[in-house]
C-alpha cells in the first residue's frame, strides 16, 4: 500500500504533472489536501488545485488488493455548476499512470 | 488471532506460511465466490429491477451490480449510475457505460449536485455488510444523494434460511485454482471463510454478513427518519424499500 507521507515532495510533483497532463489548458496551483469519508464509509485522499479557469480535484481510492490506488481527476470550470470526471488513472510505484480520459 | 475464522480455515490461518487476508476483494477468486454468495439466486436481477425501477428516474447503485445486468438495463434506457471503489468489480461493464461508474460518493455529489437521485439501490445483500452502527450512519448521510421523495431499495437474507443452509463446506475451481469455502452462523452474523492454494501461495480470507430480520431493519431505519416496507418475501430473501419520512 502506498504511503503518501514518504517522499512527499516527489509525490506532490507526480500529482502536479498528472494534473497538467490532463488539464493542459489551465495553469493550476495546489491549494489544499484532505482526507474525507464518503456516505459509504470509503476514505478518500484528495488534492485540490485552483486555476484561472477551473478547479481540479485529484482523488485517491485504495484498492483491497493493495497493488495500486485508483485515481480520479474531476474538474469544474469556474462558471459551471458541477464537476465532471475528466480522467482515471492508477497510482503505483510512486507514479500515476493514465488509464483513460472520459469524454 | 481475532479474525473470524473457524474450523479448518482457522487451522490454516494459524500457519505462518498461510496469508490471512482481511478483504475478499484482495483476491479475485475470493471476490468471485463472495459476489456469488451475496447474490441470491431466488431473485433474477433483471426481473427485480425492471419491476421496481422506472425509466426516466435517475438511479444510483452502491456496489457492483452484475455487469451483464447493468449493461442490459442501461441499454434498455434506464438511467443508472454506480458507485464502486474496486476496479476489478467494474471490469466487465460495457465501455459505453463506464462513464456512469464513480469511485466514491463525493464525486457523485460534485458531478450531479445534492439530492440528484430518485432511487439508491444496494444490489445483492450489500446492506448486510453493514453493522447496526454503520447502517445508522449510512442512513443519516444518504439524504444528500436522494431527492426528498427518493427511495432506497435493498434485500436481505431470510435469517431462518441462512441458519438452515450454513455450515456447508465446499470447493469450486476458479481460474484454474481450487477454492474451498465454508459458512457458519454466529449470533446474528453469517461468516464466510475461504481458502486457496495457488502454486506455493496459500491464502485464507473471510467475510462477515450481518443478519437482519425485516422488522428489525425497519425499526432501525425509523430511528433515522426512514419509513420501510416489505416489497417481497421469498424463501431465501426479502426485498425492502425505505423512504425518508418528511
Amino acid at each position: 500500500m502506498e504511503n503518501h507521507t514518504e517522499n512527499h515532495r516527489a509525490f506532490e510533483q507526480v500529482c502536479l504533472q498528472f494534473v497538467e497532463l490532463v488539464v493542459p489548458e489551465d495553469m493550476l496551483d495546489f491549494v489544499n489536501e484532505q482526507t474525507v469519508v464518503d456516505v459509504f464509509h470509503q476514505s478518500v485522499y484528495q488534492r485540490l488545485y485552483q486555476g484561472k479557469r477551473s478547479r481540479v480535484k485529484l482523488s485517491f481510492v485504495r484498492q483491497s488488493h493493495g497493488r495500486h490506488e485508483r485515481v480520479f481527476l474531476t474538474i469544474r470550470e469556474l462558471d459551471a455548476p458541477h464537476y465532471e470526471v475528466r480522467a482515471e488513472g492508477v497510482f503505483r510505484d510512486g507514479e500515476i499512470w493514465l488509464d483513460h480520459v472520459r469524454k | 488471532m481475532d479474525k473470524p475464522l473457524f474450523g479448518p480455515f482457522s487451522r490454516k490461518g494459524s500457519y505462518s506460511r498461510v496469508e490471512v487476508i482481511d478483504s475478499v476483494f484482495a483476491d479475485r477468486r475470493f471476490t468471485t465466490l463472495f459476489q456469488e454468495a451475496i447474490h441470491p439466486t431466488e431473485i433474477d436481477d433483471l426481473t427485480l429491477y425492471r419491476r421496481y425501477l422506472k425509466k426516466g428516474e435517475r438511479v444510483l447503485f452502491y456496489g457492483a451490480l452484475d455487469a451483464e445486468a447493468f449493461n442490459t438495463l442501461c441499454g434498455e434506457g434506464y438511467d443508472l449510475y454506480m458507485v464502486e471503489s474496486e476496479t476489478e468489480l467494474c471490469a466487465n461493464v460495457d465501455p459505453r457505460f463506464r462513464n456512469r461508474i464513480y469511485g466514491f460518493s463525493m464525486d457523485v455529489v460534485d458531478c450531479f449536485g445534492e439530492h440528484a437521485f430518485e432511487s439508491l439501490v444496494l444490489p445483492g445483500t450489500k446492506i448486510s455488510c453493514y453493522s447496526r452502527g454503520e447502517l445508522l450512519l449510512f442512513l443519516r448521510r444518504v439524504g444528500q444523494l436522494l431527492t426528498t421523495e427518493g427511495t432506497i431499495l435493498c434485500h436481505i437474507w431470510n435469517a431462518s434460511h441462512v441458519r438452515r443452509v450454513a455450515h456447508n463446506v465446499g470447493s469450486r475451481r476458479i481460474d484454474g485454482c481450487t477454492v474451498f469455502y465454508g459458512s457458519q452462523v454466529s449470533g446474528d452474523q453469517l461468516i464466510l471463510n475461504l481458502y486457496l492454494k495457488d502454486r506455493n501461495r496459500e491464502k485464507v480470507g473471510y467475510a462477515v454478513q450481518h443478519l437482519y430480520e425485516a422488522n428489525a431493519l425497519i425499526d432501525l431505519a425509523r430511528l433515522c427518519s426512514h419509513a420501510g416496507r416489505t416489497l417481497y418475501t421469498g424463501d431465501t430473501v426479502t426485498v425492502l424499500e425505505f423512504q425518508r419520512i418528511s
